[in-house]
């Protein structure tokens, strides 16, 4: 399946039922403060996953009950084929940091966070899958990034949403061959990517979510893809939203890639 | 002293710019104060002070950006300021939410002599109020100009709002 990641801004064009999109991925917390309507209105047409940002899985301590109870609720909503949330934290005891940022590699917060993903995954009655992140603060522990992947996805028992734009990211501000990392990575765990193009400001670069996709990381896709199941291809457009025409060319660089591996 | 896990100690680092400032030129010191519990010591000082700021500088980016969604007005009469008068702002405050962040910008730069608009004011102060309906007067920074009064109302997700404004 090919879909996109639905924004309030996106709304228009996909009321116009563009080519080429079978899913919507769905953002837990845009609709913690309503918009059933909206849910049941799209889940009529599509095939809905919901992703989370903010259940801060890699915490230590317990999960934020009211937060997992609204991810629950829209989860349902939805209909929500699986769920997702991000290997990472975004709030402690003392600050809500309010944005993806990396754990530890060691054994013990595999546990953590294989934890938590259960414990979401059984609340909300449904299959769950986490995301790898990019980040422009390396941290080192016991395990390599694709062991620390597989060792949660592991002990969770639950798939990977790999999103390619991070790894090329990454790759590229941290200087490691995303291949060899591919290599390493159990790719029979990747159920869904997600894939948008990066921003460059000299050496560094980022996701702003707001370019379009770049041959490079279409070649990245491909080599994933090359070693994987994928069930679900995601296109991550959150800002710079451009026109009907592009976005129907976004999807059809997608569908055209997925039906040729 | 209770120890201090990896993830607390590394979003003590990113809120806080002063101990970003310390970590750069001594990070055993810095982990002693935070007392990091030692299984997490060796890799919180072996963090890169360069990467934790740029780290820091894409926290505070997204904050400005949601602040910003909710202080239209203010925020595009400040022009290319507005980003440089955030990050100034945000050193060293880390409120709890988007919306006491978008506050609190405005009462800062009402401090520095800055226009904000009282309309988005309002607004943002009757959501955090919690209130379902209420009626402000906007007054605006021309003596010339009549007062303006704004009609809040909570609807189940969205404040809805209307204007009246006075005239002869």
């Amino acid at each position: 399946m090919i879909g996109v990641g639905f924004r309030r801004e996106l709304a228009h064009w996909i009321a116009g039922n563009p080519p080429g999109v079978d899913c919507l991925e769905i953002t837990a917390e845009h609709f913690f403060d309503g918009g059933e309507e909206r849910l049941a209105a799209l889940r009529e047409r599509y095939a809905l996953f919901v992703h989370g940002l903010g259940l801060s899985l890699g915490t230590p301590g317990p999960l934020d009950a009211r937060r997992v109870e609204q991810f629950a609720r829209v989860s349902a909503q939805a209909g929500a084929q699986w769920i997702s949330e991000h290997i990472a934290f975004t709030r402690t005891a003392e600050a809500d940091l309010g944005h993806l940022n990396p754990i530890l590699p060691t054994r013990e917060n595999v546990s953590i966070i294989a934890g938590h993903a259960r414990e979401v995954s059984e609340r909300c009655g449904r299959p769950i899958i986490l995301e790898n992140i990019t980040s422009h603060l390396r941290v080192e522990g016991e395990l390599s990034e694709p062991d620390f992947l597989n060792a949660i996805c592991a002990e969770a028992d639950c798939g990977l949403l790999f999103d390619v734009t991070n790894l090329f990211i990454n790759s590229r501000n941290h200087r490691f061959d995303p291949l060899a990392w591919l290599d390493a990575l159990d790719a029979s765990r990747i159920t869904q990517l997600h894939i948008v193009g990066y921003a460059r400001d000299g050496d560094r670069f980022s996701d702003d979510h707001a370019h379009a996709i770049q041959p490079e990381l279409l070649d990245l896709a491909r080599e994933v893809l090359a070693r994987a199941s994928v069930q679900a291809v995601i296109l991550e457009r959150d800002e710079a939203i451009p026109d009907a025409a592009v976005m129907d060319a976004e999807v059809a660089k997608l569908r055209t890639l997925f039906e040729r591996n | 002293m209770s120890e201090t896990d990896f993830v607390t100690a590394l979003a003590r680092l990113l809120c806080d710019p002063a101990q970003r400032e310390a970590f750069a030129r001594d990070p055993a010191a810095v982990a002693a104060l935070f007392g990091v519990r030692e299984a997490d010591r060796p890799a919180f000082e072996r963090l890169a002070p360069d990467e934790v700021e740029m780290q820091a500088r894409v926290l505070v980016r997204k904050r400005f950006r949601e602040a910003a969604a909710l202080l239209p007005a203010t925020c595009a009469a400040l022009g290319a300021a507005a980003w440089t008068l955030f990050r100034e702002h945000a050193r060293g405050v880390w409120p709890p939410s988007a919306s006491a962040d978008a506050l609190a910008f405005c009462d800062w730069l009402r401090e520095r002599g800055e226009q904000v608009s009282a309309r988005e004011v309002n607004r943002l102060r009757f959501t955090a109020q919690g209130r379902r309906f209420a009626l402000r007067v906007v007054r605006s920074s021309s003596p010339r100009a009549l007062p303006e009064f704004q009609l809040l109302f909570q609807r189940r997700t969205r404040v809805a709002e209307w204007s009246l404004r006075l005239g002869w």
